[in-house]
């Protein structure tokens, strides 16, 4: 889930700002990078349901898929559970 | 009239008991003066003093700022967006000038925690991102519109370029007009010290205090002081004594320095 910096950089800004609805290039800004850069590791995560998309206006914008982003949290911290069981 | 209290006591006695419900409030001053934290105030005491809930909508300052400066005043904006009481929403400027823009951005928002009141920090932004021949007022009018049609009461907040010893007046905010209200926050400097004011400079439709108010931001968040019934001129920049302070001050000086004189 986290393959590249970016998408640790994307996670760490939605999960510290929950209410971020915004334009590719405008989060992209909000991590100092530019929305190229960022268009593909934003798709990633928009296709495992932790970052939801919208049109307006013919621009794609990006916020925190809420629901989307609870199940994964979850499914991980299950998945340390049983590593840890097996592990003991 | 239903008024919407701020929870500010000595601010709602200024305003004869609160903003006239679904107004557009326009809270304008320079950077400094506490225009964001006044805001969160009159959203944070919304909830949890008048049970109505709130929207912060931001374009500038990232949400962990605003939650990390409300902690400071006690306010946990996290837990009462946990109780779907209130909810942060940043984004940019730019999208919410598109068409539908603001239904778009707010209306799964407005619909999950039915809001009575919503900031926009700030109308500036706003107008830094119209483009070209845009006409701001008609974006401003739009938006305030869309937001009071939902039956939320709408404060905006507007930064001057204002400083200390300057003079302010109503129409330097080009979309007062716009606004049923505007409270005022300035920097004066009396006696070497810069000091807090606000005015309430317009209220339609409702009588409202017209004397200026001296203000502090303490731990506890917005705080009126009093008045500078002792002052002429504050909001023109050049504050004085009024005349019969000035000759209680004179006299008490010569006073002393009679008192000094024969003590040597």
């Amino acid at each position: 889930m986290l393959s590249t910096e970016i998408k640790g950089d994307l996670l760490v800004l939605f999960h510290k700002n929950p209410g971020l609805i915004d334009s590719l290039d405008g989060v992209a800004r909000r991590i100092g990078r530019i929305g190229t850069a960022i268009q593909a590791d934003v798709q990633d995560m928009v296709s495992v349901h932790i970052l939801g998309a919208r049109q307006i206006g013919g621009r794609e914008i990006i916020f925190l898929d809420r629901s989307g982003d609870k199940a994964a949290q979850e499914s991980i911290l299950n998945y340390l559970k049983n590593l840890k069981g097996r592990t003991e | 009239m239903a008024r919407q209290k701020t929870g500010i006591v000595e601010l709602d006695a200024m305003l004869r008991g609160g903003f006239l419900e679904r107004d557009a409030v326009m809270v304008a001053g320079s950077a400094g003066t506490g225009k964001t934290t006044l805001s969160l105030q009159h959203l944070v005491n919304g909830i949890t003093k008048f049970g109505e809930p709130g929207i912060y909508l931001t374009f500038e300052q990232l949400p962990d700022q605003i939650y990390r400066d409300a902690e400071n005043f006690g306010w946990d904006l996290k837990k009462l967006e946990e109780q779907g009481k209130f909810r942060l929403v940043c984004t940019s400027p730019d999208l919410l000038l598109e068409p539908d823009g603001a239904g778009q951005l707010l209306d799964s928002t407005i619909k999950e925690i039915q809001p009575r009141r919503m900031v926009i920090d700030s109308l500036n932004h706003l107008e830094m991102y119209l483009p070209r021949g845009g006409d701001m007022r008609k974006e401003a009018y739009r938006i305030l519109n869309y937001v009071k049609t939902k039956g939320i009461s709408p404060l905006a907040i507007w930064e001057t370029q204002q400083t200390a010893g300057q003079a302010f007046s109503v129409t330097d905010v080009g979309m007062s007009f716009l606004v049923d209200c505007i409270l005022l926050l300035k920097f004066v400097e009396i006696e070497s010290a810069m000091r807090k004011a606000l005015v309430i400079m317009k209220m339609r439709g409702s009588d409202h205090e017209k004397e200026l108010k001296e203000y502090a931001i303490t731990p506890q968040g917005f705080k009126i002081q009093g008045s500078f019934s002792d002052y002429e001129g504050v909001m023109s920049g050049i504050p004085h004594k009024v005349a019969s302070e000035r000759f209680v001050d004179m006299f008490q000086k010569a006073s002393e320095k009679h008192k000094g004189g024969l003590s040597h």
